[in-house]
């Protein structure tokens, strides 16, 4: 034994074992305490309940009692005196009795109208019946209100001279009347009836609740019938009801359709100075709550047996190789998913390399597009250059030819002819022929105008072959230079004189240049070093800039000398070529910016300067634009390194 | 001043005297009135017609009379034996149904409302309007005098019979040259014994109950009245006329205000003031007299 205390019983569990005690003594004592108030609370409302009802009885006595007091007033009232009297000394209704029942009416009428509860009069009808059953005075709050009959003799009650209040029930509706005997000169002489507005009294009693609702309230009339419950209830055990005592509690249940058995509370309060009692039905979770003081009790049984059984396993378990046990779990389930966290990213990696790799290709491929459509822009735009270059050569030469067709020389020729047969035909005597003879005379001065003209006409005819010859040697240099600088698939970098090639650009412009009455101003520094470089890309770069001058130059207003000064020099390690002109000029903040791709100041796709300056950086060299601001003129600067 | 001078003077002072006279001696037709501005209502003050506190169902009837033809309203008090001279402006003796002038008064009063019955002999010299009120006299008795009253039998001539048949003996009061005068309903040929009461017509029940004598004529309207204030202690023994009608008086030479008023009083009973005017001032008459109300 006192090794097993000792294996078994440490310092520590021995702890635990009054920590768990403790906490089972707390909360059983808080659910004691818990329970003891929730049995009060109940009490509480309980008493609540019982006490407010006891306030509505009171203020149904009290109004009660009030109307038992306008009886009283009415039977004392001088009126119907005044009618007795009269009727004692034997007037008759048709000589001054009637006069009494007239005041009386009006004493009735000003009782129904004086009092009234809100806007709800009171008493609906009073009548006064006398002892032989004549209504002597019948007055009503509305015509046609209570318009029954009663058998007013059954009611008679000459020997209880107070006045009462009494419930009938009359073709399925309830009547409260108050009645009061009436009595001259200490003889009985008839009854006097009101019925009480059930409704404003019914108001009345619902105005003064505290928040009751009239489902819970009823009036037991006190009826033997037992159907004397006003509103009429659906199920009631009356009779159970009728047994309490005053202020009793008492519980039953009722089986609802809808909710089932239902348990509900009755309290029965009597209405002073009547026989009737007010009587509250409701639910008990309504009344006392919703929690029933005993199965807090069990709640707390079970959590002590809890906290019990759970302070054991603590006893039985070490609670270090379980907090780390636990631990390692945790640890476990955290690698796990970090490792499958870091296979989700590597595959996510490998995905976006590829990713990168498909989109690189894509963008390359659209570069490589873009870079042909430009190119294939440009040889387009030079080929068009070149096209209009021969159709600008070939038309003087096919006017020349026309005129040449229609010049004429033929008919001259005739015509000497004719003038030669005429002399021919005075051979023998042509010297006095063509000095005496007028005829002779005029066809040897015909002859020599027509000799005139035919030199002339040769003249005319050498200069037409001139140009026309000169058209034709234009277009064959024209062809020749196109051959030179035709795009060839495989094109290979060579030794390119740049002046010749800035020769050449200038000639396949000259028509344009011309065109526009520009001044070109042409220095080309000489020796300049070679340049390895593809010729024909060179030439359409160099074409292009050439464009981009007298575009400028074209885009300016004003009446001025337009120039372009072309100019080839060599400096240090540098090869260059600047074309300045008199255009348009550019803004100092847009002279990057031209140059990025899609950017263009003339309404075109915007390739042109972007590949002149990729393929200028891609031979070692620089393409940059100059402007001293708009008005005011630019140039475009090429340098290669040596 | 020669004879023929002082003839004319004495003829011109004698046809302005017999002017005057006559000015005087004539009542105001209703274009002199409205050419006066004002109405001169004669009343003597009388049960709930003209109570004496400057109101009454008579005086509130003539003030809308008045506003009606658009003139001020005047209240002229007299007495039951002037009232007729000071309409008509002239004295008069009446000697039962029959009425004899005796001399010339001043016309104090253009219009005689007060509970003013319609008998034979005023009829001869005033002209009445339209109905005003329903009446009838009654004969009414201390609670304790040994008279009881009659059972109603449903025939007036009867009841009236058999009233007049308790009145041997009794001193009755009644007032001359009203409706209460016992001379109208041949008292003394009952055996009774009539006296002329000389107060006020509202002092005769309390003269009853005083024991002054034993009975007195009242019309029902002061008779309702006397119910009320002293009740128990007079009592109705039963008619002694049959039904009778109260009306306002006018002067015969002015038919054009009786006309006028007549047209004035229909108008009042079609849009509802006259009885409000009777529920006002005799709430029960209605219970009394359904048929005149109709």
């Amino acid at each position: 034994m006192k090794e097993w205390i000792k294996k078994n019983i440490t310092g520590k569990k021995v702890f635990a074992v009054i920590m768990g005690s403790v906490l089972v003594i707390f909360l059983s004592f808080l659910l004691i305490i818990n329970y003891k108030s929730q049995v009060r609370l109940q009490e509480t409302a309980l008493v609540r309940l019982v006490h407010f009802l006891d306030t509505q009885a009171n203020a149904a006595g009290y109004f009660y009692l009030e109307r038992k007091t306008d009886l009283k007033n009415i039977s004392k009232a001088r009126e119907i005196s005044i009618f007795f009297e009269n009727k004692a000394l034997g007037m008759s209704m048709a000589y001054g009795l009637k006069t009494s029942l007239i005041q009386i009416d009006r004493l009735f009428d000003s009782l129904i109208e004086e009092r009234k509860i809100g806007k709800f009069n009171i008493y609906e009808r009073i009548v006064f019946v006398d002892t032989e059953n004549n209504l002597i005075s019948d007055r009503r709050a509305e015509p046609g209100i209570h318009a029954g009959s009663l058998p007013w003799k059954d009611f008679f009650a000459s020997n209880r001279p107070e006045p009462e209040v009494i419930a009938l029930r009359q073709d399925g509706h309830f009547d409260i009347l108050v009645k009061v005997p009436f009595f001259f000169k200490w003889e009985f002489k008839g009854q006097i009836f009101a019925w009480i507005n059930l409704e404003a009294f019914f108001d009345l009693q619902m105005k003064k609740g505290e928040g009751m609702t009239q489902k819970h309230i009823f009036i037991d009339f006190g009826l033997a019938d037992g159907a004397s419950f006003y509103p009429e209830p659906e199920q009631l055990p009356v009779d159970r009801i009728r047994k309490a005592g005053p202020g009793e509690v008492f519980e039953f249940v009722l089986s609802e359709p809808e909710s089932g058995a239902t348990g509900y509370l009755a309290v029965r309060i009597p209405v002073p100075e009547t026989s009737f009692s007010i009587v509250t039905v409701m639910p008990v979770s309504e009344a006392a709550g919703y929690s029933n003081p005993n199965h807090l009790l069990m709640a707390m049984i079970i959590l002590a047996a809890f906290v019990t059984g759970a302070a054991f396993l603590l006893w039985t378990m070490n609670a270090r190789e379980l907090v780390l046990k636990t631990r390692l779990d945790e640890e476990n389930i955290r690698k796990t998913e970090i490792e499958r966290k870091n296979i989700e990213l590597a595959h996510y990696r490998e995905n976006l390399e590829l990713l990168v790799k498909e989109r690189t290709k894509e963008l390359e491929q659209a570069q490589k597009e873009l870079l042909h459509k430009a190119v294939e822009a440009g040889r387009a735009q030079f080929s068009a250059m070149i096209l209009h270059n021969i159709g600008n050569a070939i038309t003087p030469v096919s006017v020349n030819t026309e005129m040449l067709r229609k010049n004429g020389g033929d008919k001259i020729l005739q015509l000497l002819f004719q003038a030669y047969d005429d002399l021919a035909g005075h051979r023998n005597d042509l010297t006095y022929y063509v000095t005496t003879d007028p005829r002779g005379m005029e066809v040897a001065a015909y002859m020599g105008s027509l000799i005139k003209s035919l030199d002339g006409h040769r003249k005319k005819t050498d200069a037409m072959v001139q140009a026309i010859s000169a058209g034709i040697d234009y277009v064959a240099e024209i062809l020749s230079l196109q051959r030179a600088y035709a795009p060839d698939r495989a094109e290979m970098k060579e030794r390119v004189d740049l002046n010749r090639v800035v020769e050449d650009a200038l000639k396949i412009q000259e028509n344009s240049i011309l065109k526009r009455n520009i001044c070109l101003e042409k220095i080309f520094a000489s020796g300049l070093p070679h340049i390895l470089i593809e010729k024909n890309k060179l030439m359409q770069v160099i074409i292009n800039l050439i464009k981009n001058s007298f575009d400028a130059i074209d885009g300016v207003d004003e009446r001025r000398e337009n120039k372009i000064k072309v100019l080839t020099y060599v400096m240090e390690n540098r090869v260059g070529l600047k074309i300045s002109d008199t255009g348009i000029g550019i803004e100092k903040d847009k002279l990057k910016e031209i140059f990025e791709f899609g950017v263009s100041t003339k309404g075109s796709s915007g390739f042109g300067l972007y590949y002149c300056k990729d393929f200028v950086a891609a031979n070692n060299g620089t393409l940059e634009l100059e402007s001293p601001g708009p008005g005011k003129g630019a140039a475009a600067v090429m340098e290669f390194l040596l | 001043m020669g004879k023929k001078t002082g003839r004319v003077i004495r003829t011109a002072i004698g046809f302005w005297a017999v002017f005057l006279f006559i000015g005087q001696a004539c009542g105001r037709d209703l274009p002199e009135i409205k050419a006066s501005g004002v109405i001169r209502h004669l009343g003597v003050p009388y049960a709930n017609f003209i109570t004496g506190s400057g109101d009454g169902m008579d005086v509130e009837l003539v003030r809308l009379f008045a506003g009606h033809i658009g003139v001020r309203y005047e209240y002229v008090k007299t007495s039951w034996g002037t009232v007729i001279g000071d309409l008509i402006g002239k004295k008069v003796k009446v000697a039962g149904d029959d009425v004899q002038i005796i001399g010339s008064a001043q016309v104090k009063g253009d219009i005689i409302a007060n509970g003013f019955t319609i008998i034979p002999w005023r009829e001869k010299i005033v002209d009445f309007s339209i109905p005003v009120f329903p009446t009838q006299v009654w004969l009414m008795a201390r609670a304790t005098s040994p008279v009881m009253p009659i059972i109603p039998g449903g025939d007036i001539e009867k009841d009236i019979s058999i009233v007049k048949s308790k009145l041997a003996g009794l001193t009755v009061l009644g007032v001359a040259n009203t409706c209460l005068d016992p001379q109208l309903y041949n008292i003394e040929s009952t055996g009774a014994v009539p006296r002329l009461f000389p107060g006020d017509l509202n002092e005769l029940a309390p003269a009853i109950v005083n024991n002054e004598a034993d009975a007195t004529l009242l019309d029902v309207p002061d008779a309702l009245i006397a119910l009320d204030k002293w009740p128990g202690k007079i009592k109705v023994i039963g008619p002694v006329s049959k039904t009778q009608e109260m009306a306002v008086a006018f002067a015969k030479d002015a038919p054009l205000m009786k006309d006028e008023f007549n047209r004035f009083l229909l108008k009042c009973k079609s849009d509802g003031r006259y009885i409000d005017l009777v529920k006002k001032y005799y709430p029960t008459v209605f219970d009394y007299y359904p048929g005149f109300f109709k």
